[in-house]
């Protein structure tokens, strides 16, 4: 049978067709160039989603007859149907994969597109396959996915060995609970609410895909651990029915109401601008010789980032690289009262602090066995900090403090069991990490100057199921950390 | 607070779940009805993979083989260290079908570092085409398994083409591909027509990556045990 040159499938197509709207790219692109930390970060996967050019032809090859390589086929996508999606509209489907119906995508961009799918949260998997259009040369793509629970469940235990010096390790543990529920709302929302153990805290989330047509996509959380308050023997009951007792080891606890909205704008590829907002009112209450101590805490933030997410999976990744540069402000109130002093002395503190900061990461996992994957993340952040304080006696003092950090963490996973594709999703991974940071400070506070640097070894197991992830971690931690 | 001493069999219940976990199920089978595939020695130096177990009839990959989409079949090749010396090999089988020609497209990749192109029309074809497929798994002259060794043939079957994971990937890839397309006689069959001693050295490194250095998660894999032919003996 003859084949088809694919320059014959290019030429069916449209002009205006053949290659994503570098315009619209090239404005974009103005955006992300102003983060200049991010420069050095974006060469390093610039060529994963390099534009449509140099492709598109695919040669005849006959035994002993010299030819020009292979070029990359590509396909002209004229529809995009989703199948076994019961709940998750298709709207969201196709906005997350930012393929464009009426373009052409190489097989390494169908590939960057199923795994945007597969990073939803709502999703556990997704394949696509492709039909014949209603032209020669063009394709329907058919995404097939596999969808979780409406109702989702975590747990997590962690147990953790922390030195202490002059006695031997200690040993402390957690067990952490979440269950909630998610609702689809209309074609493009996701609303979702769930409570977690960890203080009680009870949150509630709304996110909308494809804001303006432009795959964009806007979150808002609230979050509140709706506690009543502390007595004097240390327990604190919260809305959710959880008890959090003071230990010797937790001396502190907290109750709060944040509210965060996150908006993130597609570049190109994998890329994304996002910008962040937060604003968390606490009330902490800390273990003191006499009494407590319990400080109003108010914080603002701000964050834009620029983000590359290639990962193959959001909870097992296997392949892939996650980059992230952030510029952050964020504004501190706080006013302590403190319980227990004698009356010659004010019983309030006041603190405030602004602070900037500028911070980048770069993870990068890769399989060297059909089980086993391995994954390295190096991480650092500069900023700045001012902050004034009025102290129980009155004093006025106001510090500069600039800061410095840098981490590098080690990962090996060894997958232990993966149902096959047509059996209920379920899958089991070893997982272990070692971890190193290190952080200074330095400004004119010299009791807020110094540097410290540490580790920890965690060794753990996770495990993915339609309902949630459930995890058991152990970790070895140096104080310093 | 719990005692550090105690945990310690939460620890030892970890590592020991992970020993003794089985096989990734669903993920890896072994032949499936039609048997083991056979190694022979070709030119002296070159491990062939032949006889290959008819696995284009599983359910897993004849379901990717009509997508429309490449799908990757990643050969790797190894013998135990006790004998002879750990010995590695490799190669790549990429399979797309074009839905508007109905037709296979079928590219084989070696350890010779010589892409093999066919064009396959009917199912039936690329059937007969994959039992008669032969594949480049070891230059015997960079590492040589004490003959009758027992190898492990492993093969992941992975979704999308392999050959454009990324930039390095892709040169390593092209580069490789031209040095196919320069030799006159491209094919495994064809080699009696050149001398070892002139063939590209860096074509054989490129091979060796390109065969070898592509892992990714596999939607299923296949493995078999053969044994190695006499007169696989380091030069």
């Amino acid at each position: 049978m003859a084949t088809v040159d694919q320059k014959y499938v290019l030429s069916s197509i449209p002009q205006a067709y053949r290659r994503p709207r570098r315009r619209e790219e090239g404005a974009r692109w103005g955006l992300a160039l102003s983060l200049a930390a991010c420069l050095f970060l974006h060469q390093s996967v610039r060529g994963e989603n390099r534009p449509l050019q140099n492709q598109g032809t695919v040669s005849n090859a006959q035994a002993g007859e010299k030819e020009s390589p292979p070029k990359a086929p590509l396909f002209l996508i004229e529809s995009i149907t989703v199948l076994n999606a019961e709940r998750t509209p298709r709207e969201i489907l196709v906005s997350e994969s930012r393929l464009k119906i009426g373009e052409a995508y190489s097989e390494a961009q169908l590939r960057d597109a199923v795994y945007r799918i597969v990073r939803l949260p709502f999703l556990l998997d997704a394949e696509f396959s492709l039909r014949k259009g209603s032209i020669r040369g063009s394709y329907e793509l058919v995404v097939s996915v596999t969808e979780t629970r409406q109702w989702f469940f975590g747990a997590d235990y962690d147990g953790f060995w922390a030195e202490n010096p002059g006695n031997s390790p200690e040993y402390d543990n957690g067990l952490g609970l979440l269950a909630g529920r998610r609702f689809f709302l209309g074609r493009r929302g996701v609303l979702s609410a769930s409570t977690s153990s960890e203080d009680g805290v009870i949150q509630v989330g709304y996110t909308h895909y494809d804001l303006f047509n432009r795959n964009a996509l806007l979150t808002v959380r609230a979050a509140t651990s709706l506690c009543e308050g502390f007595n004097q023997s240390g327990t604190d009951v919260c809305l959710a029915g959880i008890v959090d007792t003071f230990t010797e080891t937790r001396q502190s606890t907290s109750d709060f109401l944040s509210f965060d909205a996150g908006l993130a704008v597609p570049l190109w590829g994998n890329h994304s601008l996002q910008i962040t907002a937060s604003n968390t009112d606490s009330e902490i209450r800390f273990r003191a010789p006499d009494g407590f101590t319990v400080s109003q805490r108010d914080v603002w933030s701000l964050g834009l980032s620029w983000a590359f997410n290639s990962l193959d999976d959001p909870v097992f990744p296997t392949q892939g690289k996650v980059l992230i540069t952030t510029v952050g402000r964020s504004e501190l109130r706080e006013k302590s009262r403190i319980n227990g002093l004698p009356t010659s002395l004010g019983s309030f503190t006041v603190n405030s602090g602004d602070s900037s900061s500028l911070s980048s990461s770069a993870q990068k996992y890769w399989s060297s066995s059909r089980r086993t994957s391995f994954s390295v993340r190096v991480n650092g952040s500069v900023g700045h900090q001012e902050s004034e304080s009025t102290n129980v006696f009155g004093d006025d003092i106001s510090s500069n403090t600039d800061f410095y950090s840098a981490g590098l963490t080690l990962g090996h996973a060894l997958s232990l069991f993966r149902a096959a594709p047509s059996k209920p999703f379920n899958e089991l991974r070893w997982e272990n990490t070692l971890n190193t940071s290190w952080r200074d400070r330095s400004g004119s506070n010299s009791l807020l100057s110094g540097s410290n640097a540490g580790f920890s070894l965690t060794t753990g197991l996770r495990y993915r199921t339609t309902w949630g992830v459930f995890s058991l971690n152990l970790s070895y931690v140096d104080p310093e950390i | 607070m719990m005692n550090g001493k105690g945990s310690i069999p939460a620890i030892v219940l970890t590592g020991l779940l992970a020993w003794i976990s089985p096989p990734l199920a669903g993920d890896e089978s072994q032949a499936p009805e039609a048997g083991n595939p056979n190694l022979e020695i070709v030119e002296g130096d070159l491990l062939v993979l032949s006889g290959m177990p008819m696995i284009l009839n599983h359910e897993e990959v004849s379901r990717h083989l009509t997508t429309g989409l490449t799908t990757t079949f990643a050969f790797r090749f190894e013998t135990a260290a006790k004998v002879g010396g750990k010995a590695r090999g490799g190669a790549r089988v990429e399979i797309r079908y074009e839905l508007w020609d109905e037709v296979f497209h079928t590219v084989t990749l070696g350890m010779d570092g010589r892409p093999v192109r066919h064009q396959l029309t009917t199912l039936e074809e690329l059937h007969t085409w994959w039992r008669e497929l032969r594949v480049p798994l070891l230059d015997l002259r960079a590492r040589a398994p004490a003959s009758n060794a027992n190898g492990s043939i492993e093969i992941d079957i992975v979704p999308f083409s392999k050959a454009e994971r990324d930039d390095t990937q892709r040169w390593l890839y092209d580069s490789a591909l031209r040095a196919g397309s320069t030799a006159q006689s491209p094919s495994l069959e064809d080699r009696a027509d050149r001398s070892p001693t002139t063939r590209n050295s860096l074509e054989q490194v490129f091979g060796v990556l390109i065969a070898t250095s592509l892992r990714s998660r596999a939607v299923t894999s296949f493995r078999w045990q053969a044994k190695v032919p006499a007169g696989a003996t380091t030069p």
